[in-house]
């Protein structure tokens, strides 16, 4: 195919631009940026993929944003034979124009030019080689994938001379490919297919083999149980012939057990004569020991007999001396019963003296306490009454003090009266009537206004001035002051309160006093405790009346101390003469008892002496009323002869019994038992078994063997059958598919050649006469070689990678040229 | 003497399968042998038979399932006379015997007898049976001639002796001491200790003497049967004796040998499997030889596949097969093969004419290469 001319019309930026191709060689746009280079190539595939109403982004993108007008693009192109143009407008008035001009003219709009169009470049333009070279900006440069490409194989075969592969071959590969894959996997191996077609064969194979072996298990129990079903009969009658034997061994064992029982009846009263002798002798030798015992007895009665009359006069007279040393202890203890009571009085004695002193003193002590308390009492009812104080005393002696003071001030500056007679006369001053003599002076201070009357005479008032008046003030407030203080004492002037003070002194040291002689007098009690000692005390009194008169009471504490101490003294003798009569009297106690107890064991030892004596006269007459002296010695004779006769017999049978040889006879019946079980158990062995192998057999029988391994002996034909046709398929098709490979790569190694001349021809104008490649297997370029250095492709630059693509496609576009035309 | 019609009949043997049968067609077949005994219960009641006689191998074998056994009691209920069955080789009265199993004991109808000795079981006054069952399935004697030896005469009346094995004359095997005598056969029956000797073991219909017949079996049981398929309907009347063989069979196995060195020789065994009627009952063995082309292998292969669907089963008889496959320009010149594929077309065309092991595969690869690429389909 070959673009002639290509017209772009309201197109993204482009108003309206038509370029046309060489029909020769390679054409290279130039322009610069935005000028729209890339929008037509991309023009190229729009007009050829999507119809005039496509609404695709694609199509939609190159509506020009500038005016409302439709994209238009128009081509001109041969193709094959075909020479045609072809116009299409999208968006706005949509509209597809074909124009054909040869090989015959065609006119055509709207889908049916679209489909006319596609039809014409998928007759003539190899759609793989277009997608391969066609490499839109922005995209990376990748290596063209020649393998893939038809036409690129038919002209790289006609290159390498060869006979063209086409598309047919390349499809028949891929069934080849397709066919090879039903059996293995990529890598060649079986795949699950076959192998399960084997493991069916292997599971089937063990199934058969297992069927048969139990086939032939059953056959084998078939074949046994004939054997055991012959075998029987024979079994029976040996069984049989083992039984007689056995009856006729188990008489004759018979026999000898009875001869052995003979023999054992014949051990036993053997043994029991001898017994008999023994008892008899035993019996004789009784009657003897009994006699003898009797004796014995009657010599131990005598003999304590005599033991207790020689004891019998010791035990009197230890008595007789017990009893008169009861009588000392009598005496004894009556000396110090007398000796205690004369203790415990002259004991009370001296308490009564010690408790007359106490008493005296006591009650001493309580009436100083009593008298005391009184003193004390009247002082504080005094100190309680009085209202004076040393402070107050100090304090009416100030006020005292502050009216002189006053006084003496108010005299010496105040007016004064002075009033001197000249002749008698009475007068009233103040109203207080005044005789005066002649010559008699009365003076007066004038405290304030001093009213001098005399009757019938004159009335003169002396009033003070100004100034005497504060010293009559001052001398009053003083007075006042001290007549408020002796209110407060409640005394009439200041000596009373003197002596008020004084008496108060006076009370308190009373009563400090009186505490003092109180507590010295309570010393460690209460008065309460002390009245209470004092009644306890009070029996003292009554004493000296109460008590015997004999002795005579002592005068004093110390005379009773004296007397009380003799009277202990007393006690402790005769205390000492009762404790050795004491003595006396247990140890004649003790002998009396010892002598006591004595002659009791022997009298009871005589009396049970006397008892046995009784018994074994008793038991020696029974046993000789039972059988006489003489009867038991005839005994004894008779079963010595018995004894005799016996070991005789028995000697006879034991000779009889080893003549019966009664082992041999044993053996003979033991094995003959032995023999009749044997033949028995085999017979029941058998029969168990062939019981058992009827059982397994229907067992078995019920599992339908048979069919089992029919069926799965059918199977297993089948599945070999299937395998072998299953293992030829693959081995075929593996076949195929390997002479297809083989031939194949032999095919492309062949045609690398004029592929990678041409590679480096156009690449030497690029680069330079050192530069080379290599392909690979899928011919696109594996290596480059520059100036003697060789890269893998992959190792490139990007830059590098893509100026080799582009040396690629133009190289192959070149190759294909020749007849296929410019792609 | 009065007069006697009975059935006989032999080699059942229910339960038989075939390998070569596929899934579909082998339980039709087995119940093909079902079906055959309720064909002779028909016929017996058509013939108002007295009594039918089974000369053994009932079962094909003693360890048949429960399935099988079930249905052969439910196929002998449909007998409408007494049926006296012996047992033979397959099915020897054993310790395992199928006829002593508790499905087969307890299934059996009251007229169904087993012959299980050879003292002679009198059916009613006049006519009696002699059994000679197979106790084991090794027996090493002549066990007609030990039950013949000790009868007595029977005048008047007609002994019938069921027997099984193979008589003097039709054994392949002349030393085996279970032989059948037919001298000694043939003896009783002149001297009158029996009347007819019916007997199984060969499944083709045959008349040993006058009076010793073998029923044969009656449905097919395997290529080279003479005459398979039949029961024997019997008569003794005084000195009398007729015997009419009554179909039974519907199943045929067929052996065909063709040559095929052509396409056009191919269409004619085409044609002539074609032809054969009752194809879903039909067992055919193939014996082929011949030099073909991929084409007509091809036509071959698809031929056989085609007839495989409609036959209950076709067979190759691998051993009387031979085949050769030869491309030759008939078969890639028309593909127009090119390049490398013209290449791997060549190679492999050279290795299928050589002579070495892979031969075959080299055949089947060209095969496979001539149906990928479209070949025959024109």
């Amino acid at each position: 195919m070959r673009i002639l001319r290509l017209r772009i019309k309201d197109y993204r930026g482009v108003a309206d631009r038509t370029l046309d191709f060489d029909p020769a060689g390679v054409t290279v746009v130039e322009g610069p940026n935005e000028s729209g280079k890339s929008s037509l190539a991309e023009a190229i595939d729009l007009l050829f993929e999507h119809p005039d109403s496509s609404r695709k982004q694609a199509v939609l993108q190159t509506k020009p944003v500038d005016r409302d007008a439709g994209p238009e693009i128009e081509a001109e192109i041969t193709a094959g034979p075909y020479h045609f143009v072809y116009r299409k407008r999208f968006i706005r008035k949509p509209e597809t124009i074909l124009e054909v001009k040869s090989p015959r003219k065609e006119h055509a709009t709207g889908r049916e030019a679209h489909d006319r169009v596609r039809a014409i470049l998928a007759e003539t333009v190899d759609g793989d080689l277009w997608k391969a070279l066609r490499v839109n900006q922005g995209d990376l440069l990748g290596r063209v994938p020649v393998g893939k490409i038809a036409s690129l194989g038919n002209a790289l075969d006609r290159a390498a001379g060869k006979e063209t592969a086409g598309e047919r071959e390349q499809t028949l590969f891929e069934a080849v490919v397709a066919e090879y894959r039903r059996y293995f996997t990529e890598s060649g191996l079986e795949n699950k297919e076959l192998r399960a077609s084997a493991e069916r064969i292997a599971e089937l194979e063990d199934l058969v083999a297992k069927t048969s072996a139990d086939l032939k298990t059953m056959q084998q129990d078939v074949d046994r149980s004939e054997a055991i079903a012959i075998a029987i009969p024979e079994l029976k009658r040996v069984s049989a012939e083992a039984g007689e034997l056995a009856v006729r061994r188990e008489a004759e064992r018979l026999e000898v057990d009875k001869r052995e029982a003979e023999v054992q009846r014949l051990e036993l009263a053997e043994q029991n004569a001898r017994m008999a002798e023994t008892a008899a002798v035993q019996h004789a030798a009784d009657r003897e020991s009994l006699v003898r015992k009797v004796e014995e007895v009657q010599q131990q009665r005598r003999r304590l007999e005599a033991e207790a009359a020689t004891e019998q006069p010791a035990l009197v007279d230890a008595k007789a001396r017990c009893e008169a040393a009861t009588g000392s202890l009598a005496t004894g203890e009556a000396a110090v019963g007398e000796a205690e009571a004369a203790l415990a009085l002259r004991e009370r004695d001296f308490e009564y003296q010690r408790a007359r002193l106490d008493l005296e003193q006591l009650r001493e002590r309580r009436a100083r306490i009593e008298e005391a308390r009184q003193r004390a009492a009247s002082a504080r009812e005094f100190l309680d009454r009085t209202r004076i104080t040393d402070e107050i005393v100090r304090r009416i002696r100030e006020c005292h003090l502050d009216l002189e003071k006053a006084q003496a001030l108010l005299d010496a500056g105040g007016p004064r009266l002075r009033v001197t007679a000249l002749s008698p006369f009475a007068a009233e001053i103040d109203g207080v009537p005044e005789s005066l003599e002649e010559h008699q002076v009365l003076e007066r201070t004038v405290p304030g206004q001093t009213v001098l009357r005399i009757p019938g005479t004159a009335e003169i008032v002396v009033s003070a001035g100004t100034s005497v008046e504060n010293l009559l003030a001052a001398r009053d407030k003083a007075g006042r002051a001290q007549e408020e203080a002796l209110g407060r004492a409640g005394v009439r002037d200041m000596e009373a309160a003197e002596r008020e003070n004084e008496r108060r002194r006076e009370s308190e040291r009373v009563a400090e006093a009186s505490e003092v002689s109180v507590r010295v007098d309570l010393r460690d009690l209460t008065l309460d405790a002390m009245t209470e000692k004092i009644i306890s005390l009070a029996w003292a009194e009554d004493y000296p009346a109460q008590r015997p008169a004999s002795p005579p009471l002592m005068p004093d504490l110390d005379s009773a101390e004296v007397a009380r101490r003799e009277a202990k003294e007393t006690l402790g003798r005769t205390q000492a003469d009762r404790d050795c009569a004491r003595e006396e009297v247990l140890a004649a106690e003790k002998r009396g008892n010892h002598l006591a107890s004595r002659l009791q064991e022997k009298t009871l030892e005589l009396r049970l002496s006397a008892l046995s004596e009784k018994q074994a006269t008793a038991e020696l007459a029974a046993t000789r009323e039972q059988k006489p002296d003489d009867d038991l010695a005839t005994a004894l004779n008779l079963a010595r002869e018995r004894a005799r006769t016996s070991a005789t017999s028995l000697q006879e049978a034991r000779a009889a019994l080893k003549s019966a040889n009664p082992e041999l006879v044993r053996q003979l019946a033991s094995n003959a038992k032995k023999a009749e079980q044997a033949a028995a158990q085999r017979l029941r062995a058998a029969e168990d078994e062939l019981r058992d192998v009827a059982a397994r057999l229907e067992l078995q029988g019920e599992r339908g063997l048979f069919d089992a391994l029919e069926d799965a002996q059918s199977r297993l034909e089948h599945a070999r059958r299937d395998h072998r046709s299953l293992t030829a398929r693959a081995a075929a098709a593996r076949l195929l598919f390997v002479s297809f490979r083989d031939a194949r790569d032999a095919s492309r190694r062949a045609y690398q050649a004029p592929l990678r001349d041409k590679i480096v021809s156009l690449g030497r104008f690029v680069f330079d006469e050192t530069f080379g490649v290599e392909l690979d297997e899928d011919l696109a370029i594996g290596t480059r070689t520059l100036q003697g250095v060789t890269l893998p492709f992959d190792s490139l630059s990007v830059g590098a990678q893509e100026q080799l693509s582009l040396i690629a496609r133009l190289a192959c576009a070149l190759l294909v040229s020749q007849d296929d035309g410019v792609p | 003497m009065n007069k006697v019609r009975f059935l006989h009949t032999s080699d059942w043997q229910l339960g038989m399968r075939r390998h070569f049968l596929g899934d579909e067609a082998l339980p039709r077949y087995m119940q093909a042998r079902v079906d055959a005994v309720r064909a002779l219960a028909r016929i017996a009641a058509e013939e108002r038979c007295e009594l039918v006689v089974v000369a053994g191998d009932g079962f094909e074998s003693n360890h048949v399932d429960r399935l099988t056994v079930g249905r052969a009691l439910g196929a002998l209920k449909e007998i409408p006379c007494p049926v006296y069955v012996l047992p033979g080789n397959h099915d020897a009265f054993d310790a395992a015997g199928v006829y002593r199993s508790p499905e087969f004991r307890h299934g059996r109808a009251g007229h169904i007898h087993i012959l299980e000795s050879n003292t002679p079981v009198p059916v009613r006054p006049g006519l009696e049976i002699v059994g000679v069952p197979w106790m084991t399935k090794h027996p090493r004697r002549d066990l007609v001639a030990e039950a013949l030896k000790n009868l007595e005469p029977f005048p008047g009346g007609h002994r019938l002796c069921v027997a099984h094995g193979i008589i003097e004359g039709l054994s392949p095997d002349q030393t085996d001491p279970a032989v059948i005598s037919r001298r000694q056969a043939e003896a009783a029956l002149a001297d009158g200790r029996i009347h007819f000797l019916a007997l199984g073991d060969r499944h083709s219909t045959t008349e040993v003497a006058p009076r010793i017949w073998y029923s044969g079996t009656p449905e097919t049981t395997d290529f080279g049967e003479l005459d398979p398929g039949n029961v024997l309907v019997v008569e003794l009347d005084g000195d009398t004796c007729r015997v009419e063989r009554r179909r039974t069979g519907t199943w045929r196995f067929l052996d065909i040998a063709h040559d095929v060195t052509s396409a056009e020789e191919v269409q004619a065994l085409a044609a002539k499997l074609d032809a054969l009627p009752d194809k879903d009952r039909t067992i055919v063995k193939l014996s082929l030889r011949g030099t073909l082309n991929l084409r007509a292998k091809g036509m071959l292969d698809d031929s056989l596949e085609r007839f495989r669907h409609l036959f209950a089963a076709v067979e190759l008889w691998e051993r009387h097969t031979d085949i050769r496959v030869l491309p030759d320009g008939f078969d890639f010149g028309d593909l127009g093969l090119s390049g490398f594929a013209k290449q791997a077309l060549d190679t492999l065309s050279v290795e299928a004419g050589g002579s070495s092991p892979d031969t075959g595969t080299a055949r089947d690869a060209l095969a496979l290469l001539y149906r990928l690429s479209g070949g025959g389909r024109q």
